[in-house]
Order: structure tokens, then C-alpha cells, then sequence
């Protein structure tokens, strides 16, 4: 296959495509004075079948546009890549109708008291129906998991600060690699000292567990000249721990993760655990970063979390599952197909399958689409970085404060207000248009010090003030990024809905019981030692992560 | 042909078609794809039942029509 040609014949390079699409023309839209965010919503909360109408109503057109322009694309892609565009398009309408299905469920007051968010819901959905009923070929030609998810992580990548990657990314690769090592060998040790299995058959297992899920039980399979069965038993193992540790992991760190207060700002306030027990969102990505499988099923997990806690456990998780471990894939396949070749095979059979597997695999094997989530960033990042120098953010002195934590109307008189010494110079009233201003990004510090003189009503105005100040904040975030995250979360669910209706458990648990309890005691090592490593040896970085 | 052209991706015996490969591995598009980088182009021998890398080679090799 010619080079060029290859750009155009994996998911992963269409993952890129279509995510870096998404954000230049957000881009555009935002630069042309305008904003993609009214054509692309999701379902909001209601309690009666008239609230669920009127939003249904509301938001039709853009249910339209998100359905219409992922499915040209994902049509788009199929064609190219050979495969059949109709049976795709039948097949995505009713998943995408699946999905917004399942986001009006989630926001149904009952489900909102239930404490059950879109990801975990389109799961367990998913699975219900899936092993009820095995799904025709035109609705199983559009069940992409890793499809969805790979768009959702470049999508990611336009909402992850690139100082993050920076500061805990070398954390991340640390805690990750001593997590991966350890689950690898304690797999393998298993499998082939304690229950006398195929060494190679134990490398399949344990890359599945310490690295990438299925995926890098394939990526080894194929290096270290696996046999089918082998693979076969290590995709059933490998899914069937997968799904059971997204419900372990989502409701263990949901009980773990105190209530979020609210902060000085009025929005969010970052959650200090106390307890030997608690953890912060973040603290809780990570730990599901070390201790799940699969991309797509860690993603279920910290999606759930992040309806109720934000986007520090995303943000965690991405760090250590997509840049602690994905991307080492092809260095792992590169290392076991030599031991393979020096150590497992039977020597001078020029019957079987013989060669040495080039260094080139170890960029082979790689998850391009992991070039997308970085392009993102960095993308991201310069346009954050043109924040006009001189902006002047300006509130109402009568108006409502929102945040996603507060709501509040307020009238504030600020004719008699003493304005800090040190602020004065960037701190304006004017009385006759109504208004205050401040110069330049206001800081918690300066807002802590504005407020120490101001009534209940200044303070809801100067928090406005304090949001309006920040540019990021007050523009770009609702203007670019939160529609980047909608499609995101349709990315997300989509995918989240996938692995639910792929799933038939009695074609999968087809497995023996020697490699199941062969993977069973690596999660029995893995799960509490990421707790560990998480929650204690670097918790000074997970903790500081918002 | 050279022995460097006879290899298992112009072998008969090599499934390197992402379809047949997610064929062949029932549970594979739970979470994983044929169509992605990790499997990229490797492919299943279905005289040794073996998944490889199509640079190998042996015995059996047949060319591909
Ligand atoms: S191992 Fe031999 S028979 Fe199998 S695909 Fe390769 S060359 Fe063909």
C-alpha cells in the first residue's frame, strides 16, 4: 500500500481527519465573529413529557446537523476504506437515534437522582439489548467502537492544556510504565509458571492487561506469531474483565469522590480529599488511567465521572492510558518478537512461519490517531495563546450570575464601593452606563481582595466581572471549545453504546479457566497497586491536576 | 520471484482483509477494530493458524493470485 494512499485507510487517520475538521471549523466560525454551538447541542434535564418536548423541539435542527455532518464523514471514510456505505448508513442513523435516546434518559430527573450518567447508561443499555438479541449485519456495520473513540480523544486534545501533557505527562509515563511491567510479568508468570500455558499465549494475555486491551493483545499476537485460538481466547478474557471493571471502577470512584463544593469564583471548587478512602476526580482518572484495559472502556468510566466532578479524570486518564501506555504498543511488540524469535520458537523449522520482525513495526504498531489528540492540543494552546493583551472585561451592575454551580440575580450599587489601593488603576465603575470593568485577567488574589468590602450583591456582580475578565474563560471556552466538547460526548456515547450492543457474552466466555485465572490475578496486582501508586507515591501531582 | 517477495502478505494463505480478519476473531469490534493501526497489516495464516506479520515466510508459501 503506497504511503499517501495510507493516510486514507485506517481509523485512526480518519479519526484524525474528522477531529481536526471539527476544530478548524470551529475555528472558522469563531474567527468569522460566530460560533458553532447552536447547531451543536445535546438533550438538556426535564421531569414532565412537556419539558421533553419543548427541548426536543428546540434542538431538533441540531440534532439534524450533528447526524447529518458525522455521518457524510464516517460515510466518507467507509467508502474509502472499501467498505459497504449504505448497510454503514442505515445502521449509524439507529445507533445515532440510540444515542440521543439514551442522552434524553440521562436527563430524565429520575435518572439525575439515580446518580446514572449517558455513559454509563448507553452501556448497560447497550448490553441489555445486545445479549437479548444479536444485532442484524446493516446495524453491525456501524458498531465502531474504537472508531468513535479514537474521534472523541482528538476531539480531547482541542480541551487538554498543553502545560498539562507537560507538567504530569513524564508522571503519567512513570506511574504507567511501573503499572505495565508489573501487570505484563505478573500475567505472564501465571500463565505460563502456574498453569503451563504457551509463553507466547502468556505474552498475549499480559500485553492485554498492561497496555492496551484487545488491541495489544493483537499488535503481540501478530509479533510474536501467536496461534489464532490464543488471540481469540485473549479478546474474550480481555473484554469480558474490561466490562466488569467499568462497573467495579465507575462505582467505587463515585462512592470515592467527596461532593464538589463551590469556590470563591462561584463556579466548581477543586474537591480536597480527607479521608484515607477519598479521592479527587482526578486522582479517580487516574487510577482508572492504570487499572483499565481498553481506551473505550476506561472512557466510559471517567465520562461518568465527569458529568458530576468535570474534566480533571478525563484529562487524567488520557494521560495515563493514551501517553502512559497506548503509545508505547509498538516498542513492546518490537522487544517480544525478538525474545519470541530467540526464546519461544522451535528452532531451524523452515515449515513454519520464520523472519524477524523489523524494527519498523515499533511505528507500525503506533495509534496514529494519538498524532491527532497531540495536533489538537498544540492547536488549541496557540490559539489560547492570543488572548488580546489590553481586554477589558465588563459586567452588569444588575444581571444574573451562572455558573455551573451557582445561580443568582442580583442589583448592586457600587456608587459608594472602595476599590483596593493596589487595583485601583485597572478596576472602573461607571455609574451612568451601568457597568464595572476591569483591565487585564482578574486573578483569584485581586477577587479575593475585591470582595473583602463588597455586599451580598457586589460580590455576585464582581464574580461576573471575574469571569467576564477572562478571556479564555468568557469567549473561547463557549464560543470554540464547549461545542468541541458536545461532540465529544456524541463521540463518547456513540462509542459507549457500541461496545454495549457488541457484546454477546456467551459468544465470548468461550474461554478456559487456566488463562482466565492467569489475567485474574494481574488485575488482583494491578488494581490495587494504581491505587496505591495513585493515591499515595504520586498523589502531590494527581491532586494538584484541575 | 526472490526469496524477499516470498513472503506471507503476497502468500495465498495470508487473511490480511480487515473484514475477514474481524471474521475470524469474534469479539474483536467490542473494543478493538481490524481497520486500526495496532492490527495494521498483519493477518492470520490459515495453514498454520497463526497470526503474523506479513514479512515471514515458509515453506508453504503459495503466491497470491
Ligand atoms: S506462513 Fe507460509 S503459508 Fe502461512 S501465509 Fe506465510 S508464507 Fe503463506
Amino acid at each position: 500500500m503506497k504511503r499517501g494512499l495510507n493516510l486514507f485507510k485506517t481509523e485512526d487517520y480518519w479519526a484524525i481527519w474528522l477531529g481536526l475538521l471539527v476544530i478548524v471549523i470551529a475555528v472558522a466560525f469563531f474567527w468569522s465573529g460566530s460560533t458553532l454551538k447552536p447547531w451543536v447541542v445535546k438533550p438538556g434535564s426535564w421531569s414532565t413529557l412537556a419539558e421533553l418536548g419543548s427541548d426536543f423541539a428546540k434542538h431538533a435542527g441540531g440534532y439534524v446537523a450533528i447526524l447529518f455532518g458525522f455521518g457524510a464523514v464516517f460515510a466518507l471514510s467507509m467508502k474509502v476504506m472499501g467498505r459497504d456505505v449504505r448497510q454503514f448508513l442505515l445502521g449509524f442513523v439507529v445507533l445515532f437515534a440510540g444515542a440521543l435516546a439514551i442522552f434524553y434518559l440521562a436527563g430524565w430527573s429520575i435518572m439525575q437522582k439515580a446518580d446514572l450518567g449517558a455513559p454509563l447508561l448507553a452501556l448497560l443499555v447497550g448490553l441489555v439489548i445486545g445479549n437479548i438479541k444479536a444485532m442484524p449485519h446493516w446495524i453491525a456495520a456501524s458498531l465502531r467502537t474504537e472508531y468513535y473513540i479514537k474521534t472523541g480523544i482528538v476531539l480531547l486534545g482541542a480541551t487538554l492544556p498543553l502545560t498539562l501533557i507537560a507538567e504530569a505527562g513524564p508522571i503519567a509515563f512513570l506511574q504507567a510504565t511501573i503499572v505495565s511491567v508489573t501487570t505484563w510479568l505478573t500475567i505472564y508468570l501465571a500463565a505460563t509458571r502456574l498453569f503451563k500455558l504457551d509463553p507466547r499465549f502468556g505474552a498475549v494475555l499480559g500485553t492485554g492487561g498492561a497496555v492496551c486491551g484487545v488491541s495489544g493483545s493483537i499488535a503481540i499476537g501478530g509479533a510474536v506469531r501467536a496461534d489464532k485460538d490464543h488471540i481469540a481466547i485473549g479478546i474474550g478474557v480481555v473484554s469480558v474483565w474490561a466490562i466488569v471493571m467499568i462497573f467495579t471502577l465507575a462505582i467505587l470512584t463515585k462512592m470515592m469522590i467527596p461532593l464538589p463544593t463551590v469556590g470563591i469564583a462561584g463556579t466548581p471548587a477543586q474537591v480536597t480529599p480527607t479521608g484515607a478512602w477519598e479521592l479527587s476526580p482526578a486522582e479517580a482518572g487516574a487510577w482508572v488511567g492504570t487499572s483499565e484495559y481498553a481506551d473505550a472502556a476506561g472512557f466510559a468510566v471517567v465520562a461518568e465521572i465527569a458529568e458530576e466532578h468535570g474534566d480533571a479524570a478525563i484529562y487524567a486518564f488520557t494521560l495515563m492510558k493514551v501517553i502512559g501506555r497506548d503509545i508505547w504498543i509498538g516498542i513492546w511488540a518490537f522487544v517480544l518478537s525478538i525474545v519470541s524469535v530467540v526464546y519461544w520458537e522451535k528452532k531451524d523449522d523452515v515449515n513454519s512461519p520464520h523472519g524477524r520482525v523489523a524494527a519498523t513495526v515499533i511505528w507500525e504498531r503506533f495509534p496514529k490517531f494519538v498524532l491527532g489528540f497531540f495536533a489538537a492540543t498544540i492547536l488549541m494552546s496557540i490559539i489560547a495563546a492570543q488572548a488580546p493583551e489590553d481586554r477589558r472585561g465588563m459586567a452588569p451592575m444588575k444581571g444574573t450570575f451562572k455558573s455551573k454551580a451557582q445561580k443568582a440575580n442580583y442589583d448592586a450599587d457600587f456608587s459608594s464601593f472602595v476599590v483596593p489601593q493596589n487595583l485601583a488603576d485597572r478596576f472602573i465603575i461607571d455609574t451612568g452606563s451601568g457597568t464595572i470593568s476591569f483591565v487585564g485577567k482578574m486573578s483569584l488574589p485581586d477577587l479575593r481582595e475585591i470582595l473583602k468590602t463588597a455586599n451580598s450583591d457586589q460580590a455576585w456582580a464582581l464574580k461576573s466581572l471575574h469571569h467576564e475578565s477572562d478571556w479564555y474563560e468568557s469567549v473561547l471556552l463557549p464560543k470554540v471549545i464547549d461545542p468541541i466538547k458536545t461532540l465529544r460526548s456524541w463521540a463518547f456515547v456513540l462509542c459507549f453504546l457500541c461496545i454495549g450492543l457488541s457484546t454477546r457474552f456467551r459468544d465470548l466466555m468461550t474461554f478456559g479457566l487456566k488463562p482466565f485465572w492467569a489475567f485474574t490475578i494481574g488485575v488482583i496486582v494491578n488494581v490495587p497497586l494504581g491505587f496505591i501508586l495513585t493515591t499515595k507515591v504520586f498523589v502531590d501531582y494527581w491532586r494538584g491536576l484541575q | 520471484m526472490t526469496t524477499s517477495e516470498r513472503v506471507c502478505r503476497r502468500c495465498r494463505y495470508f487473511v490480511d482483509d480487515p473484514h475477514a480478519v474481524e471474521q475470524a476473531f469474534v469479539g474483536l469490534t467490542i473494543l478493538s477494530s481490524a481497520w486500526g493501526d495496532t492490527r495494521g497489516n498483519q493477518g492470520l495464516c490459515i495453514v498454520h493458524q497463526q497470526f503474523l506479520t506479513p514479512k515471514l515466510t515458509c515453506n508453504h508459501f503459495t503466491i497470491r493470485r
